[in-house]
């Protein structure tokens, strides 16, 4: 079983799970974990909680000192592998816990200190002039000018005078604008009372801290003062060290918690291990093209000792089936906009390449700007590279690229650069948003038909691929509906012949009849797709606005008199649009996907699909 | 009033109504939203879609804005 369970982590295609009670003609025995195992799995758990630790602990290495190669992957652990790995991980522990366990407590002496900096920098003069005696005492006070409406300072000079007979000096300066650090030298013999009468008067005495509070304030100061020179090499050498061990075991450490991850996940599979009298069963899911593969593998590793047997799925299991999304390379940063909502049922339509065609073209028709779309661009790309090795932040960064080409060439078709600064540069708007708002108003009706045809389409081949030929008709019905709807507004507005308006009408009674035949009660659902084609208005209005914003930053730059002046202004409000410009159309676009498109076709619900496998699959074994 | 003046305060009533009636459809769609957010962080997606449903109102009053005063002749 153990072999079996390495192998298929090897592999790494089968979605484990429990197996349904029909699954098999045999009662099956549900594999249990025996005493050893627990013990295993607890220390496992306790090893890989404790590498987590250390690699918290230890630094990153700067990118140009970090290895080049892939971390290798360690063999399975076996119990005497396991026992060397708790060794080495307590053996860097005890270095690593040493280090950071110093490094901090310097640290926090230094906050400490640089709490006291000012007030020990300010007595420090003073405490040359102070000859040790054992009959003189001294004590440093700060006076905090901003309490009550006294003078502090007389108040204190007041109170030396009668508590020591005139016997007493004071020296003060000052260390901000509110405070001042006073050192004052009197008789031992009115120690007590000086210092009773300070808290009387809610005066603050300078309490230094514990590792010095026992010592003269003469000496306590100037140790205090070396201690402040001495720590930040203390704590630099403490950084070094650890970073010397971080250089020597960082990347080892990621490797054992690796392989200590790869057993726990073992443990975790073998709970899905059944047996009968005779053999040992396990059941999963693997994506069809993926089965050659997983056959050839368990016939080449175990012969016929493991067979592997393809369970048929019926539509109605449909529902519990894992959900892999699969789409060509350039399309796969789309199925982060996908993921967003819901992973789509099995068997139902993927949206992702509909989203990667109408995602960057809504985003460019609503920023449709050079200037701004360059900037997205450029930030697009820094984050790309930056973030290369972050997933969701990779594809995300990809999605604004192609989004941010779409505002570039939607830019050259309205002759926006920074609002209607194209123009100094012999950028001349085809369709200028500022003026040409009915033309926009119909494009953005015109792309809405096609979205919304597009998604009705895509329920009726869904409908039809699950045999539901009703719904299949009412989602033409649906379509027939929409477009002859746009076809008769279009009439009316003169952009259509009028004598077509009589074919529309009956289209558009034909549809509605489709609908509430094949549709009974839901049919009334599908007249809502026209008010979903309305809301692609948004397209032009957010554009429009984001245009006028444009327009007031240059128009408020120009009002100021001064060029300079102006330009910051205009900049500064241009950068505030770029923000909204990088929200508003995506938040837009994204709203026109979820629920004008996907209400037509997408069924959510999908699981995903996670393969038992390594962390790092196309690593080689260590030799 | 002239003509014009009255035309431009029908097309401001037009936008400005719908802007309002979307303000308080968010705010309270939009507080509910964040608990929700931050009580499950999955939601998010839903919750998006829940928060911009009403925007669909300030984007009908700005096209009869618009229709108000370079549509109508």
């Amino acid at each position: 079983m153990s072999r079996v369970t390495s192998t298929l982590q090897e592999i790494g295609v089968l979605h484990v799970e429990s197996a349904p009670a029909e699954a098999t003609q045999v009662p099956l025995r549900p594999q249990m974990m025996d005493e050893s195992a627990r013990r295993r799995r607890a220390e496992l758990e306790r090893l890989h909680e404790e590498v987590r630790r250390l690699l918290l602990l230890l630094p990153e290495a700067p990118p140009d000192e970090r290895p080049t190669a892939q971390p290798t992957r360690h063999p399975e652990l076996t119990e005497e592998s396991l026992t060397r790995l708790a060794d080495r991980v307590r053996e860097v522990g005890r270095q690593v816990d040493d280090l950071a366990t110093k490094l901090k407590a310097t640290e926090e002496e230094l906050a400490l200190l640089s709490k006291y900096e000012r007030a020990l920098t300010g007595l420090a003069p003073f405490l040359q002039f102070v000859q040790e005696s054992k009959d003189l005492d001294h004590l440093g006070v700060t006076l905090d000018e901003r309490e009550g409406s006294r003078d502090l300072l007389a108040l204190l000079r007041e109170m030396m005078a009668t508590v020591t007979d005139n016997r007493y000096e004071l020296f003060h300066t000052r260390i901000d604008a509110h405070s001042l650090v006073v050192l004052l030298v009197f008789p031992k013999a009115q120690s007590t009372r000086v210092r009773n009468l300070l808290w009387e008067e809610g005066l603050a005495e300078l309490r230094l801290p514990a590792s010095v509070s026992d010592k003269p304030l003469g000496e306590a100061v100037r140790m205090l003062l070396q201690k402040k020179t001495a720590l930040p090499l203390d704590a630099t050498r403490y950084r070094r060290e650890l970073r010397e061990v971080a250089r020597r075991w960082r990347r080892e450490l990621a490797e054992y918690q690796d392989a200590i991850a790869c057993s726990l996940e073992q443990l975790q599979v073998s709970l899905y291990f059944y047996q009968t009298e005779m053999a040992g069963f396990i059941y999963g899911w693997v994506p069809r093209r993926m089965l050659p593969n997983l056959q050839n593998r368990i016939r080449d590793e175990f012969d016929d000792k493991v067979v592997l047997e393809e369970c048929p799925v019926t539509s109605k299991e449909w529902v519990g089936v894992p959900v892999a999304l699969r789409n060509l390379g350039f399309l796969r940063p789309f199925e982060t906009l996908t993921r967003a909502v819901a992973l789509p049922r099995y068997g139902s339509i993927d949206p992702t390449p509909y989203m990667a065609a109408f995602f960057p073209l809504f985003y460019g028709v609503i920023l449709g700007d050079v200037g701004y779309g360059l900037l997205v661009l450029i930030a697009a790309a820094i984050v790309r590279r930056r973030y290369r090795t972050h997933p969701l932040v990779r594809d995300l960064s990809t999605i604004f690229l192609a989004a941010s080409g779409a505002a570039i060439g939607f830019g050259l078709l309205f002759g926006e650069l920074f609002g209607e600064l194209g123009k100094y540069v012999g950028l001349y708007p085809v369709l200028n948003r500022m003026q040409a708002f009915l033309p926009l108003l119909a494009l953005s009706i015109g792309i809405g038909t096609l979205h919304v045809v597009l998604g009705l389409a895509l329920g009726a081949r869904s409908a039809w691929r699950h045999g539901d030929g009703q719904e299949c008709l009412m989602k033409c019905g649906g379509m027939a509906l929409v477009l002859s709807f746009i076809a008769l507004i279009a009439g009316v507005a003169g952009l259509l012949p009028r004598h077509w308006m009589r074919a529309e009408l009956g289209g558009l009674l034909c549809s509605l009849t489709v609908i509430f035949v094949f549709g009974g009660g839901r049919g009334a659902m599908e007249l809502h797709n026209l008010v979903n084609v309305l809301s692609y208005l948004r397209l032009m209005g957010i554009g429009v606005a984001s245009a006028a914003l444009a327009f007031a930053a240059n128009k408020l730059g120009g009002m100021v008199g001064n060029v300079f002046l102006g330009i910051v202004i205009a900049a500064v409000l241009h950068g505030i649009n770029v923000v909204f410009g990088i929200l508003s159309p995506t938040i837009q676009s994204l709203r026109l996907h979820y629920v004008e498109f996907f209400e037509n076709f997408f069924v959510p619900g999908g699981r995903p699909y996670r393969p038992f496998r390594h962390l790092h699959p196309a690593l080689p074994d260590r030799g | 009033m002239t003509e014009i003046g009255l035309i431009s305060i029908g097309a401001g009533l037009a936008i400005g109504l719908a802007a309002l009636a979307t303000a308080l459809a968010q705010a309270k769609i939009g507080a509910a939203a964040i608990g929700a957010i931050l009580e499950k962080p999955e939601t998010f997606g839903t919750m998006l879609i829940l928060l911009v449903i009403p925007e669909t109102l300030v984007i009908f009053g700005f096209t009869v804005a618009i229709l108000i005063l370079f549509g109508v002749k």
